[in-house]
């Protein structure tokens, strides 16, 4: 809790909180949602936002802010899956070529370029093509996760490859400390600013992935997402009719939810440099 | 008496370097044959890049690649019992790390975890000999040997960057005593720091030596240190041991022309002389002239320095010298 205290004083991590609370309750009220996400003409069509529809409603007669409710939970579990999916991967992946070097580094760095320089998007089309309208989230989530660690397992190991050459890590050795106490006792603290940004920045990029795999119309259109909401808004032309309420709040909702995303990232990283720390709240017992 | 906790058998510890193909080899530490005993402070000698580091890493088997042992041995003595340090598995060194043999680092920032409190550090030291403690009673632990050493408690709740020089170089020497290990190598402790802390933290080894009656490898090129809190010095001269004594006798009777040239040029008080200094420059390890390695820079070398390795021999008194000088008696 002392923890909690210390990050709200930090301006940009009490916005990105905030945003961040209120888009998990809009998540969980999708439990307690009165209509069906997936049924079609349960309320009036083209509403402008007014009680009891405050965000309106759509062409397919959905109420706007219930199916939010449901984009919004639906990418959250996504993205989260396919971010720590992908941080295992990375997180292992990261040390064990970071810290051991040699042979086992190259054959594991080779594994990480070897993603990296394939035409990640082009895959994801193509199996979201194979896969059309059967792909569930959850293994769409999978499939991000699979394909996205490449990058930040070379962060995660360039940052091990520089602490196993500073002079802490020989006195730990010297100290008599196992090898796997050194890397996650010592070289953790150091990596878990790394872990976050790296986290969130999956997440935003899993959820955008989403969104222009929705677009394109490769995802199963009936689970309501942020990015099949948008979908939804295009193909009825909702911009042309004028219905701002039905594109803008998805839009708006995944705008805020990247900068909350971030910001809490930022602020984050910096708390847990403890030099940082010490200038903006002052030493504690 | 004269319990013997670390010894050496001609140990040879060299680099091997494979530049293009090309081999090279430096020989940074070649046949030492050192003899640790208990309760005495031990005093290792030489300039900088004549294997003093590379010593100390082949006593605590520590090495990495480039740098091999070529040869030679390296014992522990473990309650009456005598290990070959170079047979034993990774774990079963492991286990004698900080427990049997430890190491008081170089005083600078970077040995100790910047982003850990000083209490995780020990916590995390201890928790890997120690098993079956909880975080409270390893702190309480640290904390006990914190007050033993008469340091101020609130370090323990700093980082490493909060603490000043001589402060960090205390803590460290703190920490490389936590588990009371029978040898403690403290690699230049006080280099870096003005003479006031230097002299604070030669005391603070000094007490500890006797209070708990261990061994401790002092690795400094700073003769007044030795002179000092050494019971024995050893001279190192490009990757070799030149002269071994104790301490009184090497600063009455110094009888390598190295070591003359080392004691010499200490101030005196009174004396307002020119000190006078070894003329040349340590030749470099990978290259080194055939013979005596310091007869290029010896005023009175002569014919069989140029061509001979003199050998590590007793002259009595416990007073080792290599010098065919001695040998043939024209010292």
């Amino acid at each position: 809790m002392q923890v909690l205290k210390d990050l709200l004083r930090d301006a940009r991590f009490r916005f990105g909180f905030i945003v961040l609370v209120i888009l998990i309750t809009l998540a969980v009220m999708s439990f307690f949602s009165p209509y069906n996400p997936f049924r079609w003409n349960v309320v009036p069509r083209d509403l402008p936002p007014h009680w009891p529809h405050i965000l309106g409603t759509n062409s397919l007669g959905q109420d706007i802010f219930w199916q939010l409710t449901f984009a919004v939970r639906n990418s959250l579990v996504m993205s989260l899956i396919a971010a720590l999916i992908s941080r295992v991967i990375a997180v292992n992946v990261g040390m064990v070529a970071g810290y051991r070097g040699g042979r086992t580094d190259r054959f594991l760095m080779f594994l990480s370029d070897s993603f990296l320089v394939m035409p990640l998007f082009i895959i994801i089309v193509l199996i979201g093509t194979i896969a059309k309208g059967r792909m569930s989230l959850p293994t769409l989530g999978l499939l991000l996760g699979v394909f996205g660690w490449a990058w930040d397992a070379r962060v995660i190991r360039s940052q091990v490859l520089s602490l196993r050459e500073r002079d802490f890590t020989y006195t730990a050795i010297l100290s008599g400390a196992k090898t796997i106490s050194i890397v996650f006792k010592e070289y953790m603290p150091f990596l878990i600013p790394l872990i976050f940004a790296t986290l969130i920045g999956n997440m935003s990029w899993a959820i955008g992935m989403e969104v222009t795999l929705a677009i394109l119309g490769l995802t199963n259109l009936n689970v309501p997402t942020l990015g099949t909401t948008l979908q939804w808004a295009i193909n009825y032309q909702a911009l042309l009719l004028g219905y701002w309420w039905w594109v803008l709040t998805p839009v708006v909702t995944s705008v805020f939810l990247f900068i909350a995303l971030y910001l809490i990232s930022v602020s984050i990283s910096e708390y847990l440099d403890p030099r940082m720390r010490i200038q903006r709240i002052g030493q504690q017992g | 008496m004269n319990v013997e906790v670390v010894k050496t058998e001609s140990l040879k510890s060299y680099y091997i370097l494979d530049i293009y193909g090309k081999k090279r080899v430096i020989k940074a530490v070649d046949e030492v044959d050192l003899t640790f005993e208990e309760n005495q402070i031990y005093g290792i000698a030489g300039e900088s890049g004549c294997g003093k580091s590379t010593l100390l890493k082949a006593l605590f088997a520590a090495i990495e690649p480039p740098q091999r042992i070529v040869g030679g041995k390296v014992l522990y003595y473990v309650d009456g019992k005598s290990y070959d340090v170079y047979s034993l598995s990774e774990e079963e060194r492991r286990k004698f790390r900080w427990n049997f043999i430890s190491y008081v680092p170089q005083g600078s920032m970077s040995v100790l975890n910047p982003v850990l409190k000083i209490k995780d550090s020990f916590k995390d030291f201890i928790e890997s000999h120690v098993k079956g403690k909880t975080k409270q009673e390893l702190y309480e632990i640290a904390k006990q040997h914190i007050e033993k050493l008469g340091l101020p408690l609130k370090i323990l709740n700093a980082y490493p960057h909060q603490l000043s020089g001589g402060m960090r170089q205390r803590v460290t020497i703190a920490l490389a005593t936590v588990l009371s290990p029978k040898v403690i190598i403290a690699d230049e402790p006080t280099t870096a720091l003005d003479v006031v802390t230097q002299r604070g933290v030669i005391q603070l080894l000094k007490e500890i030596q006797q209070i708990s009656k261990n061994t401790i490898i002092l690795v400094t090129h700073d003769m007044g240190v030795h002179a000092n809190i050494s019971d024995k010095i050893a001279i190192m001269y490009a990757g070799k041991i030149i002269e071994e004594a104790k301490t009184e006798e090497l600063f009455d009777n110094p009888m390598h022309p190295y070591t003359k040239y080392l004691i010499h040029s200490l101030p005196k008080f009174g004396d307002k002389e020119r000190r006078e200094s070894a003329p040349g420059s340590p030749p470099s390890l990978a290259d080194l002239p055939p013979g005596c390695a310091f007869h290029p820079r010896c005023p009175y070398a002569f014919d069989r320095c140029k061509k001979e390795v003199p050998v590590l021999k007793d002259y009595g008194r416990a007073h080792r010298v290599a010098c065919w000088l001695v040998e043939e008696g024209r010292g």
